[in-house]
């Protein structure tokens, strides 16, 4: 019998959710917009921005979708908008707000130290991004204060819409700091690996989507501020104080032991992850091509866990299988504790080990669920043509979008604790062999060995020797997904 | 079987010698292999050591903080001490207080003087008793030349039959609900709904000395002070002693329910005042406090919730119970591991090979 995770999990109780206050992007993906793009502004006149800003907020896409023949209506295109520390700052936020926020969103992602947990280094490195680049002693070089995100269903409507923005930017006091990137979904659901991508995505409990019943529906604490998280408490908010909102734009809010009068500057925002991440397509064929001649595309499903076609190795050891292309009603303990069919170092054991974590299969999942993240990005660049295993020298990737409530416990864990840890749930030098980072490859503190990719088979198992550099991070930066009302407080007045 | 040991030494700092001795351990502990003043690889029967300065006056210090998790008996291990290292820690005790010259050259001496400073650890915490160093390096040793092997010439070998993990034994697991609620009212500790908006912030010197990249063991030294009053004094003495008697490791040397602590104990110092915790363990700190929280929030709710500044809300309000632990965390300036690059899981495994008789043939290459 399958022990699947809806099973497993206990389906917690909805709490009723503001979605006329939450960005869309926290509540979808927009799967019907194939085409976006990412802005990447710089203030130069706050008074001026902060017309546009309330500008904005008006046309921002938000979670709640008018009800049209019984039908939610998806939107005709989607816009989000997510601001940098220093974006805040540039708004005139005052320093009290300001310190509110937590230590990862105000350092920022290119800071050296977390650079090294997030596995940022040699070409990877803060001081080579294109966006967001930072110095090797973690000064900013580049000042993105917004992204504005534009989702559109066809790539005219995507250039109109990005004309449009770009006037106003150039009225409104915005300068566009780092290149806008482009993104789009590629045929059939794949990334540029050939990968039917993105399947498996928790959901945020009290927002309905017909046909997601076997994703774990995770407390909306985990992604949205101001409600319970998985600790069943709420999560830490940034905060203003109230003589800063003399429009009440925002809610007032009370906690233990202080007793100065606050506003609920988080509450229905979140916290966005923005990375591009370059895909090394030839070199990813060719290793495999050149090393496993007889097993290519056996080895490369073992490292991700899945076929090209989607089907979980778990359900699916031997081949792919056309009816299990979006499955995600499987778990690990019961049937692939020890990784014979889907090994322990994969990259979706990894990125979500489900029930095989630590502990029983309950306790497992309850620790998963506190380390989820919800993606949200497109990729980039023209597929190279299938069969080349020569490169073209054209950039291609993916532009990694996720949301999460706490980045430090989510995204930072996932990345440092699960992708790029050699010993991950008992494995000796195996960072996850997709898109791990390993600093033996950039020949960094004298490490011994390369990494490895272990498979777990009969006789024995076989170990994947020097697993080059497939992925390598373009830049990004850390971002705060605010409410509708606290665009309009950001903008100086309060939602018509 | 060789027993595992714990030295636990806090030495009063000379106050003109702070900034000097912070600068000198600092630099060993920049290149603990490769120094010129102390190399710990040159003991052989250390499993970890460390040094740092704990200065929180006017409440304590500065002390010197020494520990090592060692092999043998005490004596033996001041032998190896003072003629393998003992000319390189001169410096180092210089710096402290009722030090007389040359004692750590010393054998009889220097065990006299630590002595006088040691303190005994209420728990000492070890994932694998009986395993020497040597055990340990040298089952690495022989498995990687058994990988090696396999890599080239896979036979048809059974599988390891799968060994039965065992039940954690700990704090956590002698717990149940009855005992939680127990310690929880002993503590006047009320988990549940609040919101105490903590942001977690992580002193500079701390996040620069953990996580290093390829560095897969981290350190923690903790210092926290003890309620006053005589509730507190004979909580924690009571929850020590439950501790210590509970927390048995199973046989992957899982402890108090985690999979990743090598070495670990809880020292009362400062007459009581103060309780010391150190850990030596696996993988990025984030991951080590939610286990806490996800494995052992019980025992972590007794013991440091006899603590000033622990959160209402217990261990399981993760952030408030995450800032509590940075705030009273001291950076640790020196570091040695004998095996910088097994984690626990793989100590276990390795164990497991040799045991089945597979390599137990197999010279480890290791003199």
């Amino acid at each position: 019998m399958q022990n699947s995770i809806a099973t497993v999990v206990q389906q917690a109780p909805a709490e009723p959710l503001e979605q006329a206050d939450i960005q869309g992007l926290i509540a979808s993906g927009y799967g019907h917009l194939y085409h976006s793009r990412y802005f990447f502004l710089r203030v130069d006149d706050a008074a001026l921005v902060k017309t546009w800003l309330a500008s904005i907020a008006a046309q921002v896409t938000v979670a709640e979708r008018p009800k049209v023949d019984g039908h939610h209506a998806k939107p005709a295109i989607a816009v989000n908008i997510a601001l940098t520390w220093p974006g805040l700052a540039a708004l005139g936020l005052s320093k009290e707000s300001l310190g509110t926020f937590p230590q990862e969103f105000r350092e920022g992602m290119g800071q050296p130290y977390r650079a090294t947990r997030l596995g940022d280094f040699g070409p990877s490195a803060p001081s080579t991004w294109e966006i967001g680049k930072v110095d090797d002693q973690g000064n900013p070089l580049q000042n993105i204060h917004i992204l504005l995100i534009l989702q559109t269903p066809t790539e005219s409507d995507l250039d109109v819409n990005s004309a449009r923005m770009r006037r106003e930017f150039a009225a409104q006091g915005l300068r566009e700091e780092c290149p806008a990137q482009t993104g789009r979904r590629l045929p059939r659901g794949r990334e540029h690996f050939g990968f039917h991508d993105s399947i498996s995505q928790p959901e945020i409990a009290g927002i309905d989507k017909p046909g997601k019943e076997t994703q774990s529906h995770l407390k909306a604490g985990e992604f949205i501020l101001g409600y319970k998280n998985s600790y069943d408490l709420l999560p830490a908010t940034p905060m203003a104080p109230a003589q800063d909102d003399p429009h009440g734009a925002l809610t007032s809010i009370k906690h233990a032991g202080d007793s100065a009068e606050w506003r609920d500057l988080g509450r229905n925002g979140s916290y966005l992850v923005f990375r591009k991440l370059e895909q090394d397509v030839a070199t990813f064929r060719s290793f495999f091509a050149e090393n496993f001649p007889d097993r290519q595309a056996e080895i490369a499903a073992k490292c991700v866990g899945r076929w090209p076609g989607g089907a979980p190795l778990t359900l699916s050891p031997d081949k792919d299988d056309p009816d299990l292309s979006t499955s995600n009603d499987f778990a690990f303990a019961e049937t692939d504790s020890q990784g014979f069919k889907c090994p322990i170092g994969s990259h979706i054991r990894r990125a979500n080990p489900r029930d095989s974590f630590r502990g029983t299969p309950q306790e497992s999942v309850e620790s998963v669920d506190r380390h989820r993240i919800l993606r949200r990005g497109a990729s980039y660049g023209d597929a190279l043509p299938e069969g080349t295993i020569k490169d073209d020298g054209k950039s291609r990737g993916l532009l990694f979008i996720c949301v999460n409530a706490d980045i430090k416990r989510q995204f930072e864990f996932v990345q440092q604790s699960w992708i790029n840890n050699p010993k991950f749930l008992g494995l000796y030098n195996d960072p996850d062999p997709l898109i791990g980072s390993s600093p033996a490859v950039e020949e960094l503190d004298g490490m011994k060995d390369l990494p490895q990719m272990t498979i777990q088979q009969d006789p024995v198992r076989l170990r994947v020797h020097g697993i080059p550099r497939f992925v390598t991070m373009r830049g990004g930066g850390y971002f705060f997904l605010p409410s509708i009302s606290a665009l309009y407080f950001l903008a100086g007045t309060t939602k018509p | 079987m060789v027993k595992q040991q714990a030295l636990t030494v806090l030495v009063p700092i000379i106050e003109s010698k702070v900034d000097a001795l912070d600068a000198l351990l600092t630099e060993i502990g920049n290149d603990i292999e490769g120094n010129s003043h102390v190399r710990f690889r040159l003991t052989p029967s250390t499993h970890f050591a460390r040094w740092a300065i704990l200065d929180n006056r006017p409440e304590f210090g500065p002390w010197l903080y020494f520990s090592a998790c060692y092999d043998g008996d005490f004596t033996s291990y001041m032998h190896q001490l003072t003629s393998n290292i003992g000319e390189g820690m001169e410096p180092i005790w210089l710096a402290t207080d009722g030090y007389r010259p040359g004692t750590c050259s010393d054998a009889a001496a220097f065990a006299n003087f630590l002595q006088r400073y040691s303190v005994t650890p209420s728990i000492f915490l070890c994932a694998f008793p009986g395993l020497s160093v040597n055990d340990i390096l040298g089952n690495a040793a022989r498995r990687e030349i058994v990988d090696r092997y396999l890599d080239s010439d896979p036979l048809s070998i059974p599988r390891i039959p799968e060994k039965n993990a065992g039940a954690a034994k700990s704090f956590d697991s002698v717990a149940n609900d009855r005992f939680d609620k127990i310690v929880n009212w002993l503590n006047g500790i009320e988990p549940g709904e609040r919101n105490p908006n903590t942001n977690v912030v992580t002193d500079a010197r701390l996040l620069e000395i953990e996580d290093k990249p390829a560095v897969v063991q981290n350190q923690m030294t903790i210092v926290s002070k003890v309620k006053p009053g005589f509730k507190a004094w004979l909580l924690i003495r009571l929850f020590m002693i439950i501790g210590a008697i509970g927390d048995k490791p199973t046989p992957r040397g899982q402890l108090s329910g985690l999979s990743t602590i090598h070495f670990a104990r809880w020292v009362l110092v400062n007459g009581g005042r103060h309780l010391l915790f150190e850990s030596n363990y696996d993988g990025s700190w984030e991951n080590y406090i939610d286990d806490f929280g996800d494995h052992a929030s019980t025992g972590m709710n007794a013991v440091w919730g006899c603590c000033t500044g622990f959160p209402a809300g217990g261990s399981l309000d993760i952030e408030s119970f995450k800032q509590v632990i940075r705030a009273h965390q001291y950076p640790t300036h020196v570091f040695y591991s004998a095996y910088p690059d097994l984690t626990v899981e793989n100590i276990a495994s390795d164990r497991d090979l040799s045991r089945t008789g597979l390599i137990a043939g197999v010279p480890s290459g290791r003199s």
